[in-house]
């Protein structure tokens, strides 16, 4: 993608035992000023792959100097988080997409609850300022586990006091989810940015009271997924195209000068359909049919890849 | 700009609007291949075609600007309600404002200037003698509301979407040259909702995968596509507001005046994420040209005749072309050397 | 492609008479003329607390609502009966209020009337059983089409012979 932002760490700091804080300041342009509850992908190069995570924002939307974003330690399997706990140093440069929010307050509800569960909180930062703007009816409520997360706590109960309420399983106290949401008045939206328990406990909760689906939202990331190097023959021709994990088919391609009809570059159009003679499909289009994908001899190139190490095109 | 606006032409009465050679050369010609299809068009809004080409800019403004302008002028004298925007929608007023004048500042220097010193703007357009100072999301210190103030300054229609629940809603918009859709009717629906009347597309899937797309777009990366119709006589406003004035020129086309009298009308739909409000703003930018002058390209010619041969009756129907759609099939036919 | 497929045009809303009965802890039924599967409907319901209100006066449900729904919980339901215009009126006073259309409702209208938002001067023309019909406010006669707005609760119509003032077509009932 063209469109990135390169941005240099400003500052780190520790905001919880397993979170780190990144400010991230604008090298060439000015940044894009934002909605509350948007993310940006940061890329991290890596000797072998390039980390793709998506982060949400959580500065003061109207702060176009900076942004700051807060990463969690997962375990190994998600290499990214290890990377910018332990490599990423202070003057060292990132890129960054764009924001895009999937995840955005809806304004016209009579009041907001959020639910944050540990780093989950990183939405919500970004919510506050503007809902206290907007004099909105709001209310955070806060499980994590004290000795892990739990950043940014006690500015939280100080700013926002009795529209506050933490949870902290390692001090042995729960949110009851269902007597919560049984309280509310008509018309609340409930976000949710957590786990996915504590997802599933909320829509469980919701469905059993009698909550519409439609009050209930919870923070997606719309991160591109990790992908493997591949190779793609072009059957007519016997040429390799090796494809790394960074780039499209379709980018890989038209590196190796075979160009293929394209519009819209993100598997929508169906203008760069190509047939597959060889090889199982990673299919992560929205254009093609369920029985499409199943049968297997199409593909587009521009987001689908291989599953395995090879795929033969017909081209 | 590579051309120079001209003095006002009309859309209207005596229609005295024309297209010059260069204008002509530089149309944005809708058809890529010889057989209707119909298809979710869309692609990166990057430039294309080189310098003067419609496609050079993020905004095309040429030499039909004042003209427009002015007839924009005439339609929200009569019908002010041909511009709205619902309260939720003021940030992303201010969202396009902001958008419209870095571009225009950026791209025709020329023309219009843009000075920002923190919260206070000053905004010139030299060519509709504008010249104010106002304060960035404080409506009260412009002359009119942010979508009108802007939209009445930049050649096309404009819609803001709101994105909620992974939809579209029609909130905001001035839009006072459509291909006959109605926004005082149309407003607040979802995306699915006002292309309701659209024919064919909607079983084919095309409006969930480009809702999806839509819903997915991000700041700073916007798309196009084209879409077309026929207009009978160079009118810009063929709204259904005023169908009872325009409707009755579908009966006026005959075998000898077809070339002269029917416009191939080309909606250059530019689609942008805005940072602030997260609307979808939605250009729709028209382009007039009769027959006889896009005939001067015979490549367009021959490709629009099996373009119109090939249409499927419902489009036709929907497209309000029935009355004279053989004429232009004939008309065009002597272009082909297919016939 | 079937022929019949592709003239539906989707903004116009679908009704069914089943009911769905999930779980809520204040129900609401509104009705425009009160018939014994409505009140049926109401006294079978199992919410913890009802209501029902039987007015054709929009002005005063929006009084009543406005009461009604200041305490209500968020699990609320609200079943709806009446002319489509009417349905779909109350319906954006319920949403102003908070009420999603998920949680709404609306059972099928009691006639196959409706009202038709003239392009032209923006006034709605109700009762319209036949069409063309016409428009109250401008007196030209509307073809009436499929497409529908909530917001207005009618039907998009546009007159039927702009193009040729002799050109009429015959009458045909709206169903």
């Amino acid at each position: 993608m063209s469109n990135q932002i390169k941005v240099e760490v400003a500052s780190i700091c520790q905001v919880a035992p397993t979170i780190r804080e990144f400010t991230l300041e604008a090298i060439d342009d000015a940044l894009y000023p934002f909605s509350p509850g948007a993310h940006v992908v940061v890329e991290m190069p890596n000797k072998k792959k390039v980390y793709k995570n998506a982060y949400s924002l959580l500065s003061d939307p109207t702060d176009t100097q900076r942004y700051r974003i807060a990463v969690r330690l997962q375990d190994a399997s998600r290499g990214g988080s290890i990377y910018m706990h332990e490599q990423v140093k202070v003057g060292d440069q990132l890129l960054i997409s764009p924001p895009s929010n999937l995840f955005s307050p809806l304004w016209h509800a009579k009041k907001h609850v959020m639910l944050a569960g540990g780093v989950g909180v990183t939405p919500f930062m970004s919510y506050i300022p503007e809902m206290i703007r907007r004099d909105a009816d709001f209310e955070l409520h806060y499980m994590y586990r004290s000795l892990q997360t739990g950043a940014y706590k006690h500015e939280l109960s100080e700013q926002l006091g009795d529209k506050y309420f933490d949870y902290d399983s390692d001090r042995q106290t729960r949110c009851d989810v269902t007597a919560l949401l049984s309280q509310q008045p008509l018309g609340t939206h409930i976000y949710i940015c957590g786990p996915d328990s504590l997802i599933q406990a909320v829509e469980e909760a919701a469905q059993t009271l009698g909550l519409p689906a439609s009050v209930i939202h919870s923070e997606e990331f719309a991160a591109p997924k990790p992908g493997m190097p591949f190779v793609a023959e072009i059957k007519s021709t016997g040429q390799q195209v090796d494809v790394s994990a960074e780039d499209s088919l379709l980018e890989a391609l038209e590196a190796s000068d075979i160009s293929i009809p394209n519009l819209c570059r993100g598997g929508v159009c169906g203008q760069c359909v190509c047939t597959v003679v060889e090889g199982e499909i990673d299919h992560r289009d929205q254009y093609l049919s369920d029985e499409e994908k199943a049968a297997g001899n199409t593909i587009m190139p521009c987001v689908s890849r291989a599953a395995g190490e090879r795929l033969v095109l017909d081209i | 700009m590579r051309v120079a606006p001209k003095e006002v032409e009309t859309f209207r009465d005596d229609f005295t609007y024309s297209n010059s050679p260069e204008a002509i050369k530089r149309f944005p010609f809708p058809f890529p291949e010889d057989e209707y299809r119909y298809s979710v068009n869309m692609e990166p809004h990057t430039p294309k075609g080189g310098e003067g080409s419609a496609y050079e800019h993020f905004l095309d403004i040429d030499e039909h600007y004042l003209s427009e302008m002015a007839e924009r002028k005439l339609v929200l004298d009569e019908m002010p309600h041909r511009c709205l925007a619902m309260e939720h929608m003021e940030l992303a007023c201010w969202d396009m404002l902001e958008r419209l004048m870095t571009s225009l500042a950026q791209d025709y220097s020329d023309y219009f200037k843009l000075t920002i010193e923190g919260d206070q703007w000053t905004w010139e357009n030299k060519l509709l003698n504008i010249h104010d100072t106002f304060t960035f999301g404080d409506s009260s210190t412009l002359p009119q509301s942010p979508l009108e103030y802007i939209g009445c300054q930049v050649q096309g229609d404009f819609a803001l979407l709101d994105q909620r629940d992974g939809d579209l809603f029609l909130d905001a918009g001035m839009i006072t040259c459509p291909a006959d859709w109605s926004l005082a009717f149309d407003a607040g629906m979802s995306f699915k909702e006002w292309h309701g009347p659209v024919p064919m597309a909607h079983n084919e899937g095309i409006f969930e995968r480009a809702l999806k797309y839509l819903t997915a777009m991000q700041v700073g990366s916007p798309i196009r596509r084209l879409n077309w119709t026929l207009t009978v006589n160079a009118r810009m406003d063929t709204s259904p507001e005023t169908y009872h004035e325009w409707g009755h020129e579908r009966t006026s086309v005959t075998p000898e005046n077809v070339g002269e009298k029917v416009y191939l009308r080309v909606e250059m739909q530019v689609m942008d994420r805005m940072p602030r409000s997260n609307a979808l703003m939605f250009i729709i930018r028209t382009y007039l040209i009769s027959l006889e002058d896009l005939a001067t390209n015979p490549e367009w010619a021959r490709r629009m005749h099996r373009t119109m041969k090939t249409l499927p009756a419902p489009l036709i129907e929907y497209k309000g072309l029935s009355r004279y759609h053989s004429m232009v099939v004939d008309y065009l036919a002597q272009f082909d050397p297919a016939n | 492609m079937e022929l019949e497929s592709l003239s539906v045009v989707v903004s116009k809303p679908m009704y069914t008479a089943e009911i769905s009965d999930g779980p809520c802890a204040y129900s609401l039924f509104i009705c425009e003329q009160l018939n014994t599967a409505f009140s049926d409907l109401y006294e079978a319901s199992l919410a913890d607390k009802k209501d029902l209100i039987h007015s054709a006066d929009l002005a005063r449900i929006e009084g009543d609502l406005a009461a009604l729904l200041a305490n209500a919980p968020a699990a609320t339901r609200v079943y709806l009966l009446g002319t489509e215009k009417y349905i779909w009126l109350v319906g954006q006073q319920l949403k102003a209020l908070g009420v999603t259309e998920e949680q709404m409702e609306m059972l099928p209208p009691l006639s196959a009337e409706r009202s038709v938002f003239c392009c032209h001067c923006y006034q709605v023309t109700d009762q319209v059983f036949t069409a063309p019909a016409r428009c109250v406010g401008c007196g030209k006669l509307l073809a009436v089409t499929d497409h529908f707005a909530k917001a207005h609760g009618a039907y998009f119509g546009y007159q039927v012979n702009a193009e040729d003032a002799t050109d009429i077509p015959a009458s045909v009932e709206l169903s």
